[in-house]
């Protein structure tokens, strides 16, 4: 830094020289003919002195404190842009592996959906087949009852009928003998 | 049977405590029964439109032409004045179940397909004397509905050995079974 700070100043007296050094042979010239205007020359460097005193002063550490400053946010920007670079390149990696897998997915997630499909359908088969079993059975139930309200009302019909002509029979063919068995079977029925 | 008929009943029946003057009630009650129940009377008898005179007047025509009784007119003129001629059938039933009672007899019908003979009727009458151990004054009656057998009511319950209930009879169980 030394160093550069030397060398910063030496050519800032250089470029303050100069006008110096063209001028002296005009001012020469003018006062005493030859020889070097020492006069001026003194002049000139206080004066640069003093501004190099001044941008030592005031110049230079405002400037120093800029240039660290700077340098701190480049190497803060540099780490950072280091570290979403290793973010994308791990997401990267990430997102080529899970591509890598995606066909395997794919793949697994069929045969699930299969299965499920398999299942479901098992599941609406056994439903139907036992929905189909309860309706047989309420239809052989209803088969059944059906078959024995028509046979007790055939009976019915039958005792009727079988009945109806009994009595025909017995009030057509009905003797006094048959009175008088009746009656003894009836004194033998009446509690004494 | 109503009530009021069994108490006019029990009072006339108190009345008729002389000897001989129950009978006497009795057979005319009978009569007037069906005297009153006749075409030509019931509607007069059982006229709620009757003056108490024209009432009075007419029990006093039944007594004399059916020589009544005093106390049985005295007994209808007391229905005249209050208005109980009508329960007349039912005094009369209610009267003759007292007499029956305080001679320990009843009465029982026996109905039949075919007319009783004597020995039959007596036979019978035995066996529900026997079993009412009361004398049982029987009114016969000839049912061709029964188709055979007999029945026979007494005292409120019925004896039934017709044809007809047993027919019915098997032809219920035979329904039955079938239904079992």
């Amino acid at each position: 830094m030394s160093r550069f700070r030397m060398g910063f100043a030496s050519g800032l007296a250089l470029l303050a020289l100069a006008p110096a050094w063209a001028a002296a042979p005009s001012h020469g010239e003018q006062a005493h003919g030859h020889g070097p205007p020492w006069a001026t020359l003194f002049f000139t460097v206080i004066n640069f002195l003093i501004f190099v005193w001044l941008l030592a002063r005031y110049v230079w550490p405002q400037m120093r404190l800029w240039l660290r400053e700077r340098h701190t946010a480049v190497v803060s920007e540099l780490e950072t842009a280091a570290k979403l670079r290793e973010e994308a390149e791990r997401l990267r990696a990430q997102w080529a592996e899970r591509l890598a897998r995606v066909e395997q997915e794919v793949a697994t997630l069929r045969q699930s959906l299969l299965a499920d499909l398999e299942r479901e359908r098992q599941r609406v088969l056994a439903e139907a087949e036992k929905v189909a079993a309860a309706i047989r059975h309420d239809a052989e139930r209803q088969a059944v009852a059906e078959l024995r309200r028509l046979e007790e009302e055939l009976r019915a019909e039958l005792v009727l009928r079988a009945q109806e002509l009994a009595r025909v029979w017995v009030r057509n063919n009905w003797t006094a003998a048959d009175q008088q068995r009746a009656v003894e079977e009836f004194l033998r029925q009446v509690p004494s | 049977m109503s009530a009021v008929a069994r108490r006019y009943a029990k009072a006339l029946f108190e009345l008729a405590a002389e000897p001989g003057s129950r009978e006497q009630i009795a057979r005319e009650l009978e009569l007037l029964r069906g005297v009153v129940a006749s075409a030509e009377l019931a509607p007069m008898w059982n006229n709620p439109r009757l003056t108490a005179e024209q009432r009075r007047a007419l029990v006093a025509a039944l007594q004399r032409e059916l020589q009544l009784s005093e106390l049985l007119g005295r007994f209808l003129h007391c229905l005249a004045d209050a208005k109980r001629l009508r329960e007349l059938p039912s005094i009369e039933q209610a009267f003759e179940q007292l007499f029956d009672e305080s001679l320990r007899r009843t009465r029982a019908v026996f109905r039949s397909a075919l007319p009783l003979d004597e020995t039959t009727l007596d036979r019978l009458r035995a066996r529900f004397t026997a079993l009412t151990e009361k004398e049982v004054l029987v009114r016969t009656e000839v049912d061709p509905e029964l188709l055979g057998g007999i029945v026979v009511e007494v005292e409120g319950k019925i004896f039934d050995g017709s044809v007809r209930t047993q027919l019915a009879r098997m032809a219920a169980r035979l329904v039955g079974a079938a239904s079992h």
